[in-house]
């Protein structure tokens, strides 16, 4: 009926629904290259593994790219074609390989023009980034593949998916929050009234960056630091004995009041006011944590922010929340479209259908005359 | 007249005219006369597809020949640091050769502040002048920095330089997999009532 994929740094997330359940179809985004030698090629496909082919290389894709490299030990052969929540710059032999990966989660569509919703970060406040390549390399991809595609951000996302509200003095005004993206390559920020995005911003650090900090400072490999925070971190009790963990709590709290600072210095010259206290609604991976809420909330206490928050809580699903909320996008856009081709209505001209082959008749005044409309404006 | 500007971030290679313009330059295709550039297609190809952008064209005037390349500017009337501290050495020398003479018999405590005096302006006057000279390269450094860091933003012919390239690199993959990644099923089964929702709102 309509799809939705989530393409982060570490994850693609696929979603749609099928007997009126959603189903997320989740893989690793990275690749393991090897020469294409002897019975090598027959070796992987019996073992089960999915790969690519190019030249005089053999590319195997997703969870088993990382099993190969650690069995191999060869970790400069496992690479990642998305950076800081966009295209590699310095992988973009890995491009082709991505799209592959997304076509092997999405598939075809199921008829032609099915809306897809795609979600992309926001530019970065603090980094040079190639944005709109990354958009328009996602764009063109799924297009060729058939879909209808609409690029959505993926705090927005988080929104959607987790509906917070806040109380109005004409009731409960849905879809109205902050929601936050932690994710690998990058955190997310967006403020919401009424599903409509009235600000957002981007910063380039996510679990990655608090994983090489860390690295760096105690000097020891970016892969034991993962580890400790995937496995055995707790923000509410750290050891402090444990130098790993102390440093990852630190790192923790710069990146949450990194965050925070930049939405108050950017909120500023936004003509936004909002009185009406917001939910916040955190996502993503880095967020799993356990202690990260508190932490988040303490680190709110300090630094305050640019509009009353009500409360602070954690979305249902920390991993799988962005591409829900695509998901709830790109069937509410499917329903728009099916209403106003039951209309009789042109999706794209707004004009009505002329039944005969004749110029179309002008729409009276009061006719509602859905558009197209896009899940937002333009980053 | 013909300009053009090379507005990639490579060298542009006018292959059969003998012609290679460095990322960012601009060239004077009447250098190889007017007609042929007109008549190049890889000129006209280029030009189609935005690597090479149209400065200048000087309207053409029958039987005018090509004009040649302009002449790079004169730096011959400007002074080098290595001319400045020649021109300094010269005249410390000169100071010293003539001074004692002319100080011969002379010995005045007024006359040696002034000259002290005298010293230690010129001394100043190098000074200023070397740091304005450390400033105009440092200026120059910063700008050409800027440049560069402004450049990352890719125009729209290095846009599509880069899928064309995308799509030959496609077409160079074989996958032995049709579908791929772990199937999860959500828990909440409210999608639906949240799009129905979303519709209402947007």
């Amino acid at each position: 009926m309509a799809k939705a994929i989530d393409i982060g740094t570490s994850f693609l997330v696929g979603a749609e629904l099928k007997n009126g359940k959603e189903v997320f179809t989740i893989e690793r985004d990275a690749f393991f290259v090897m020469p294409k030698e002897d019975f090598a090629e027959e070796m992987l496909h019996d073992a089960g593994a999915k790969y690519l082919i190019k030249g005089n290389n053999i590319y195997i894709v997703g969870e088993d790219a990382l099993k190969y490299c650690m069995i191999t030990g060869k970790q400069e052969n496992y690479r990642r074609p998305m950076k800081k929540g966009v295209l590699n710059p310095g992988e973009e032999e890995a491009v082709p390989l991505l799209e592959k990966l997304i076509e092997g989660i999405v598939g075809k569509p199921s008829f032609p023009g099915e809306v897809i919703a795609a979600t992309i970060p926001a530019s970065p406040l603090d980094q040079d980034q190639d944005h709109t390549f990354h958009k328009v390399v996602v764009e063109r991809f799924l297009k060729n593949l058939g879909y209808d595609v609409r690029i959505l951000n993926e705090a927005l996302a988080i929104i959607y998916a987790e509906n917070p509200t806040s109380e109005e003095p004409t009731g409960k005004a849905p879809f109205s929050g902050i929601g936050i993206s932690f994710g690998a390559g990058m955190t997310n920020l967006v403020v919401s009234w009424r599903a409509k995005k009235l600000f957002d911003i981007s910063i380039a650090r996510g679990g990655d960056w608090i994983d090489e900090q860390v690295s760096k400072v105690r000097n020891v490999p970016v892969g034991k630091v993962t580890h400790e925070k995937e496995k055995r971190l707790n923000l509410d009790k750290v050891d402090p004995k444990n130098s790993i963990h102390v440093g990852l709590e630190i790192y923790y709290e710069e990146l949450i009041r990194f965050g925070l600072q930049q939405f108050k210095d950017h909120f500023k010259n936004n003509q936004t006011v909002l009185e009406s206290p917001m939910e916040v609604v955190i996502a993503g991976g880095t967020s799993l944590v356990p202690g990260f809420v508190n932490l988040f909330n303490r680190v709110l206490q300090e630094t305050g922010a640019p509009v009353p928050v009500r409360n602070v809580r954690h979305a249902k699903d920390p991993l799988r929340t962005v591409a829900k909320g695509s998901l709830v996008a790109a069937l509410s856009m499917e329903k728009k479209k099916q209403a106003a081709k039951e209309q009789g209505v042109s999706a794209t001209s707004g004009q009505p259908k002329a039944e005969n082959g004749s110029k179309p008749k002008v729409v009276e005044q009061g006719t509602p005359v859905p558009d197209v409309v896009d899940v937002e404006a333009k980053n | 007249m013909w300009i053009v500007k090379n507005s990639l971030r490579a060298t542009i290679t006018l292959r059969g005219l003998g012609i290679q313009i460095p990322a960012g330059s601009e060239f004077d295709l009447d250098a190889i006369g007017r007609d042929t550039a007109e008549k190049a297609p890889q000129v006209a190809v280029a030009i189609e597809e935005g690597y090479l952008k149209n400065v200048f064209k000087a309207p053409r005037e029958a039987g005018q020949p090509p004009s040649a390349p302009a002449a790079p500017p004169d730096l011959s009337g400007l002074m080098t640091s290595k001319d400045f501290e020649s021109f300094k050495q010269q005249f410390m020398d000169e100071l010293k050769s003539k001074l004692p003479a002319a100080l011969h018999g002379i010995n005045s405590d007024g006359l040696k502040s002034e000259l002290e005096g005298f010293r230690k302006s010129i001394a100043d006057d190098v000074k200023a002048a070397a740091d304005e000279i450390k400033q105009v390269a440092r200026d120059k450094i910063l700008s050409e920095k800027r440049r560069i860091l402004a450049d990352q933003n890719l125009t729209e012919a290095e846009m599509k330089l880069r899928i064309a390239f995308l799509e030959e690199k496609e077409r160079e993959l074989e996958k032995n997999f049709d579908t791929i990644g772990q199937k999860i099923e959500g828990a909440d089964g409210d999608v639906m009532d949240k799009a129905d929702l979303l519709s209402g709102e947007i």
